[in-house]
């Protein structure tokens, strides 16, 4: 069976990809818009095809697909391409697809966290109105891009997967970040009352590799069988990190705005230093500066620290957020109504693998 | 301002010749000409649309002319093509600047050395490691016994892939010859060439093998006097960024991309050391290590450390490496 991944690179995407090479009978084609992501999976003999936005609608495609998956989600500007010039290139590339052979069955990874604003101690189900605030482009454009694809694919040979949280190896947000942010220090937090289902990797890799042999067409919302608090989710990482602490911040909503402003001026200082062009403009400027400021400055900067709180410096503000404290829910009727047999993973289990992961991903242990 | 390169040419417009060597070649060559030379349609459109406000920059799709003459050539193609470039442009310049690693395999290296000294060429290797400081002063202070004799080195540089990459070469076997080994390589071999004379490959160990491309290397070595040397190479993990120098008084950790030097003495005394100049100004980092290359190696026009038949060595440890590897069993 052959199928075509677009976004197999990505988190979720090479969680798939590996689970798929275990099965010979299949033989996945991956097409990807950015050399850079390509680390993981070019470990893999694996047909790797690079086609960028520009060349996107004269690539040659294959009529013997059974199957595109697509994971990717054009966002940002790329190619010298705004998102929607993304989605509209991405969408004619699929229907061009799908056109081909009407047998090949289209199945999309959208995304249930981003469609906000959710609301407490409410499932959100498929038929719910989705109404992402327009200055969340992120959510908004996931969105549309679902809206796209459901008008040229025949219903019977479309399937939307809108997974919840989802969490496992090589998972920035909800993996990584937080794996980083215990290692370095404690982990601030508000409140992290808020109630989320969150879904192992694997499980849905699982789920999709079920639908390769028994498809079923339709939207589906996808989550993990344990509804648990945000607290409870960072708590199982601090005790698969053992280093930082999470710990209580409380701040007046006045405050937690001042630190936002300041997060953002340092995301900003930090783009900047990136950039190669503004190092070259200030590295000669600041070669003119003396020693002697230089070791001033260090100095100041040294005695300030050291009249601060430490505790409050080496504390991570970045889990502040009122997010973590909203319910972020859905419903899974849908779901167990077509899918009852299918098998999810709890935590728990997946504490020893994030465990190595963890000194993989984090350590100079040698494996 | 009467450079001394004026007018030079670039092969190969990828995010390194672009965003890294072409602002320094105004910049810190005060080059009046820039001629880049690239070969596929997209890109060079790209660039031309880029730079069509600037008079000292030009595109160009094919090869100069033999008499065409310029100060200084760089080629900063995937490592297929270095030799291939450097055979075809060998009339139009004395010198000549080569992205790491010098050439795919260490049989066209030998042949660029060949050539260089036959025909009295300037090759500059792009080893921007050889403007630090910390590893030639571990050197001295091996030499001299400060911490008694060295045991072992472990050296450890890995972080999770970031390059802005415009192409497939640091994933083609094809183009790139290997994955990590072919990338960080040559830099982290190069700084254990700073305190070490020789070194040969015991074991080799990738997790993936040609013509897949390796994320992780991790290679045992010997070094001099059969001193135990690892070294652990990654795309995808976080590592310290550190060489760490097990001596038999003290254990000295030495960033790899930077001049900390952190002694810990076996009596628990821990401090910080760092190359006697660099007290104040020892916050290293990609841009300025390229400046300090530039300007202590290309603009004084002294290739020592630098050249071709340094980064021989560093290339036939690389094709045994390539050659003898096995496959990492564990890992994600």
């Amino acid at each position: 069976m052959k199928i075509a991944l677009l976004g197999g690179t990505g988190f979720i995407g090479y969680d798939f990809v590996r689970l798929i090479l275990q099965d010979k009978s299949i033989t996945p084609v991956v097409f990807t818009t950015a050399p850079k992501s390509l680390t993981n999976i070019a470990r893999h003999k694996i047909d790797i095809r690079y086609v960028p936005y520009s060349s996107m609608n004269s690539v040659k495609l294959d009529g013997d697909m059974e199957y595109i998956i697509n994971f990717s989600h054009p966002f940002g500007k790329r190619d010298g391409l705004i998102t929607d010039e993304q989605i509209e290139i991405l969408v004619r590339f699929l229907g061009k697809f799908l056109k081909l052979n009407n047998r090949t069955k289209l199945i999309h990874i959208s995304t249930m966290s981003v469609y906000e604003p959710f609301a407490n101690e409410v499932e959100f189900n498929e038929d719910s109105s989705l109404k992402p605030p327009k200055h969340d482009s992120y959510a908004y454009s996931k969105l549309q891009f679902e809206k796209e694809l459901l008008k040229i694919a025949e219903q019977s040979r479309i399937l939307i997967l809108r997974p919840t949280i989802v969490y496992g190896p090589y998972c920035r947000p909800w993996t990584d970040n937080i794996m980083a942010a215990f290692n370095s220090g404690d982990v601030g937090y508000n409140s992290m009352d808020g109630l989320i289902q969150p879904l192992y990797v694997l499980d849905l890799s699982r789920f999709l590799l079920k639908q390769l042999n028994d498809f079923s067409s339709g939207v589906f919302n996808i989550a993990g069988h344990e509804k648990i608090s945000w607290w409870d989710f960072f708590k199982y990482f601090e005790g698969i990190v053992q280093s930082g602490k999470l710990t209580k911040i409380v701040r007046q909503d006045s405050e937690i705005e001042d630190h936002k402003i300041i997060d953002d001026v340092k995301s900003v200082g930090a783009m900047l230093l990136k950039e190669p062009s503004f190092k070259r403009i200030v590295n000669p400027i600041t070669r003119f500066i003396p020693n002697s400021i230089i070791s001033a400055v260090i100095m100041r900067t040294k005695n300030s620290e050291t009249k601060n709180d430490m505790k409050e410096k080496l504390v991570n503000n970045a889990y502040c957020k009122p997010f973590f404290g909203q319910d972020r829910l859905v419903s899974m009727k849908h779901f167990h109504s077509k899918h009852n047999n299918f098998d999810f993973t709890n935590m728990s289990a997946t504490r020893e693998i994030l465990v190595d992961y963890f000194s993989y991903r984090f350590t100079d242990k040698i494996f | 301002m009467d450079s001394k390169f004026s007018n030079v040419l670039i092969v190969g417009a990828g995010a390194m010749a672009i965003n890294h060597h072409l602002p320094r070649f105004i910049d810190i060559l005060g080059c009046r000409h820039v001629y880049i030379l690239e070969t596929n349609p997209q890109r060079r459109a790209a660039l031309s649309k880029r730079f069509e406000s600037d008079t000292k920059i030009e595109l160009i799709d094919q090869l100069p002319d033999p008499k065409d003459i310029y100060d200084l050539v760089l080629i900063s193609t995937p490592p297929k093509f270095h030799f291939e470039y450097f055979e075809l442009l060998q009339a139009n310049a004395d010198v000549f600047l080569i992205e790491k690693p010098l050439t795919i395999n260490a049989d066209e290296a030998r042949i660029i050395c060949q050539i260089a000294s036959e025909k009295e060429k300037k090759v500059f290797v792009h080893l921007i490691r050889r403007t630090l400081k910390a590893y030639t002063l571990i050197k001295s202070l091996w030499e001299l016994g400060l911490f008694g004799e060295l045991k072992s080195v472990r050296l450890f540089e890995g972080e999770v892939f970031n390059w802005d990459a415009v192409s497939m070469g640091s994933f083609s076997n094809e183009l790139n010859g290997g994955g990590v080994l072919m990338d960080t390589g040559p830099h982290a071999i190069d700084l254990l060439f700073q305190v070490f004379k020789e070194i040969k490959l015991i074991e080799s160990r990738m997790d993936a093998l040609a013509p897949a491309v390796e994320a992780n290397c991790v290679l045992k070595l010997s070094a001099d006097k059969g001193i135990p040397v690892l070294l652990s190479l990654s795309r995808n993990r976080n590592f310290s960024n550190e060489t760490v120098f097990d001596f038999e008084k003290a254990e000295v950790r030495v960033g790899v991309r930077n001049n900390d030097i952190k002694v810990n003495l076996k009596n628990n005394v821990s401090f910080l050391a760092a190359p006697g100049d660099m007290i104040f100004n020892h916050c290293v980092d990609f841009s300025s290590l390229i400046d300090d290359y530039y300007n202590k190696y290309i603009l004084a026009r002294i290739n020592n450390g630098v050249g071709p038949d340094d980064s021989l060595k560093i290339a036939e440890l690389i094709d045994a490496a390539y050659s003898n590897a096995e496959l990492i069993k564990g890992g994600f």
